[in-house]
């Protein structure tokens, strides 16, 4: 259970600075889905089936949430409101994850710039 | 033959009917546009038919023809496209309800290219909404409604180039142009028992394709047989100006000769253990079949990476960029599955040293995969773990405690290497199993090679759906 408050219960500077140190400790896409399913059901999307309340979330997902929320305050329902939660669970574990693989300084991204 | 038939025989023996006049292109253009017409809607195929384009482009073939000028082997050949390809003046919907009224002035280069060949655009083919980049989760997921397979209506046609699929499937079409971010032409491919192949990232120029993520978008033909997919990559393939990532490189194809070549074969450890039964011993019997032109060793480990957050993370970002203006206008909440509406927001949040993380990773991936490829020509797998999954049912739920293993698709797609897979039997609800070969990168000739061996050794690809002869 998360035991971060609601966003009401904080000021906004003090919400966006925990979002902000949430955000660059920890967050990561949900697209793991990317254009077909996955290899198996079983390992199935970050994308969430619908509203189903992610009581398990951790506070980073609650407040990566908020900051949407800050953004669109209006654009979706509760439960819609839920499943970016689960949305950003599956991206935090999936973060973890790769950057758990440790790379040298030299090791540069694989794309190249060509002026 | 009836006329449906024709739309099941191999573009191979098509273009020789053709090329003798014993076929007429409008003919074959009426049948397969008669076709798209009547039977596309029972598969939530199509998008638009072009029936006057087609009949036109047809015509023109035809008169060529009759003129002594054969192009080649797609000469008067018709075909579809996913709709998600650019064409001048045809709605081009990207199967999204926020894009139904799209219309471009040009034409994608793969378009005009095959038009160069001489082969004949029929219809704009559904898909899922923007290709699956906002995180779809059950098979109603484009304005069409969901893609069907042939096989059996109560199931999915695979996404999300789920019209191309079903179309080939169902005999609509004799091949048709897919695309590839991760799985969007193997995963309908193997859910419609036709053969798909997966190009080497940069062999096909992306210009007038609808982007979801620059770095691993792929083009691709999917069709009835190995021979076929071939023919027409080397139309598609080729340098083109408009695409920077483009390699350079032409692919060229005569056909597959007789070989002696003996392909060193990876089984990876763990990919048949927990997959349906049928799809384990299907895969079997596809490697018995090929015997002695092959050494198959089993129980190989797989390049340990994260290779599905790695994937992830990338198509989250570069798809969020690419499809901002609708995330941040709310336009993709009009889009057709509730998973789609609210699963590209946390992806704009994407740290860049997270994106950044994974692009680096993707160097010592490829190295990875390098080493891998000079012990062994080929990685074989079953394409997926299960047949299709049921349309009633969100992905998660159709198959539980089944996997697939090691995961050599988003692997495939993030070190931009060729695969191509082919039908090899039947499982659950009468639903066809797929095989898949990854190879090196450009090693498609050895792969189409393999997959023409296969396929002069069995008669899967000849199957015709009974409800769609």
């Amino acid at each position: 259970m998360s035991e971060v408050p609601e966003r009401r219960d904080l000021p906004r500077r003090e919400f966006l600075k925990l979002a902000t140190a949430a955000a660059a400790a920890a967050a990561v896409p949900v697209a793991a889905l990317a254009q077909a399913p996955p290899p198996a059901p079983a390992a199935t999307p970050a994308a969430p089936a619908a509203p189903a309340a992610p009581e398990h979330s951790g506070s980073e997902a609650r407040l990566l949430t908020e900051v949407l929320r800050e953004r669109y305050p209006d654009r979706f329902t509760e439960p819609q409101w839920a499943s970016i939660v689960g949305d950003f669970d599956g991206d935090i574990g999936s973060g973890k994850r790769l950057r758990a693989v440790k790379l040298a300084n030299g090791d540069e991204p694989d794309f190249t710039f060509r002026p | 033959m009836a006329d449906s038939d024709l739309m099941y025989l191999p573009v191979r023996e098509l273009a020789a009917r053709v090329k003798s006049r014993k076929l007429s292109p409008v003919k074959l253009a009426e049948v397969c546009l008669d076709r798209l017409e009547k039977v596309g809607p029972k598969l939530n195929a199509v998008v638009t038919v072009m029936r006057d384009a087609a009949m036109k482009e047809a015509a023109a073939a035809e008169t060529e023809i009759q003129r002594g000028r054969y192009r080649g082997p797609l000469h008067g050949i018709p075909y579809g496209v996913k709709d998600l390809l650019a064409t001048k003046g045809v709605p081009t919907t990207w199967g999204a309800e926020p894009y139904r009224e799209q219309v471009f002035d040009h034409d994608a280069t793969v378009v005009r290219k095959l038009r160069e060949a001489g082969a004949v655009l029929c219809a704009k083919l559904a898909m899922v909404e923007l290709a699956g980049g906002m995180g779809y989760n059950h098979a109603d997921a484009s304005f069409t409604g969901p893609g069907l397979t042939p096989w059996n209506t109560k199931f999915w046609s695979g996404g999300s180039s789920s019209g191309p699929g079903a179309a080939v499937a169902g005999g609509l079409v004799p091949f048709a142009i897919g695309s590839e971010t991760s799985g969007s032409i193997l995963t309908p491919s193997a859910f419609c028992g036709v053969t798909g192949l997966r190009p080497t990232y940069g062999l096909v120029s992306r210009h007038g394709a609808m982007a979801l993520c620059w770095t691993l978008d792929k083009l691709g033909p999917m069709g009835r047989t190995a021979d076929d997919c071939a023919l027409v990559l080397a139309a598609m393939s080729g340098p083109d100006p408009a695409d920077k990532t483009h390699s350079g490189r032409t692919f060229t194809w005569k056909g597959a000769e007789k070989t002696k070549q003996r392909w060193r074969v990876a089984v990876p450890k763990g990919c048949v253990e927990k997959v349906q039964p049928a799809v384990r011993e299907n895969f079997e019997a596809a490697l018995k079949v090929l015997g002695d032109s092959v050494t198959v060793t089993r129980d190989v480990d797989f390049p340990d990476f994260p290779w599905g957050p790695a994937v992830g993370t990338i198509v989250g970002a570069e798809g969020a960029s690419a499809f901002l203006e609708l995330l941040e206008s709310g336009g993709v909440t009009k889009l057709k599955c509730p998973a789609d509406r609210t699963g590209g927001y946390s992806s704009l949040l994407v740290p860049a040293v997270d994106y950044l993380h994974a692009m680096r990773l993707r160097t010592p991936m490829r190295a990875a995969m390098k080493a891998f490829h000079e012990k062994y020509d080929v990685i074989a797998t079953p394409t997926r773990a299960t047949v299709s999954y049921p349309t009633d049912k969100e992905f998660a739920q159709a198959y539980p405690g089944i996997s697939g293993g090691p995961p050599v698709i988003p692997a495939g797609n993030l070190t931009g290497q060729p695969a191509l897979c082919m039908p090899n039997g039947f499982g659950e609800n009468g639903l066809p199993t797929s095989v898949a070969f990854m190879g090196a990168p450009f090693s498609e000739g050895s792969l189409a090679a393999l997959g023409a061996l296969y396929q002069s050794r069995t008669d899967w690809h000849t199957k015709k759906p009974a409800s769609f002869e």
